[in-house]
């Protein structure tokens, strides 16, 4: 038993294993656990079959690609933010040429003077 | 995403400041020009026949008075300047000149510190340049 093991061991696999302790009569003769030709084949059977998740063959970006993407929030779309910076900064920018006062004037010039000129004024 | 947020960020504090710019304010000067008549007889003033303003220091600008050949008087009158820088000094410059262009007399006020808001009076005594030949030009 324990050289059939062994053996088992060494040969990696569960089919492998299986194989081998049925072709010594070991597995039948003593000794849980007590396996039955259906259940050997069942495994085999296992160990056979693909993966119903795993991908059979490799997935290319392009394929991912054409997954429909989820709904994506709007709030996370670079459009989003886009439209709302230039809405603030139009907004920002009209209050703020809108408030702003005009440039003031400087003082008039007194009557009488044979000049009058500076920043504000004409000559 | 992150930039655009930030970009707005940016957009607010740089419009914030605009909005925050200081109102002009101006700094006045009334100067009275006079001519010497110690320096400047009755010949050269009637050779006067262009009046001119200078402004130097922390503004320079020009200005013409009107003067024609035969009508100056010693007094000139009195011209106005306004300024928005809110510090610094000016020089105000009288020149006088005759019907070539050559300058006949001048004076100048020295300097003049500005002061928003405030009107300051100036006076700049105009004297003959030395060395002018007042019967050189005696059309």
């Amino acid at each position: 038993m324990i050289k059939g093991v062994s053996r088992c061991l060494a040969a990696g696999t569960t089919a492998v294993c299986v194989t081998a302790l049925l072709g010594s009569g070991l597995c039948r003769a003593e000794g849980p656990p007590h396996l039955t030709d259906a259940d050997v084949r069942i495994a085999l059977q296992l160990e056979d079959e693909p993966s119903p998740i795993l991908p059979t063959h490799p997935v290319t970006p392009k394929q991912v690609a054409q997954v429909p993407a989820e709904d994506v929030p709007a709030y996370k779309t670079w459009w989003f933010w886009a439209l709302t910076a230039g809405v603030v900064a139009g907004a920002v920018t009209w209050g703020v040429v809108a408030s702003r006062p005009t440039a003031q004037p400087p003082a008039p010039c007194s009557p009488g003077v044979v000049a009058c000129f500076g920043d504000g004024r004409s000559q | 995403m992150t930039g655009l947020r930030s970009s707005i960020a940016i957009l607010l504090a740089v419009a914030v400041l605009a909005g925050c710019e200081e109102p002009v304010t101006y700094g006045y000067f009334r100067v009275t020009a006079t001519i010497d008549p110690a320096s400047v007889d009755e010949d050269l003033l009637k050779k006067i026949n262009g009046c001119g303003i200078v402004v130097e220091g922390a503004r320079n600008d020009r200005a013409n008075i009107a003067c024609t050949r035969g009508s100056v008087r010693y007094n000139l009158g009195k011209f106005e300047y306004s300024v928005t820088e809110p510090q610094g000094s000016l020089n105000f410059k009288v020149l006088l000149a005759d019907i070539n262009g050559n300058e006949i007399a001048r004076g100048e006020s020295g300097p003049v510190s500005i002061v928003p808001k405030v009107t300051t009076a100036v006076t700049v005594v105009v004297r003959a340049v030395p060395g002018f030949d007042a019967g050189a030009d005696d059309r």
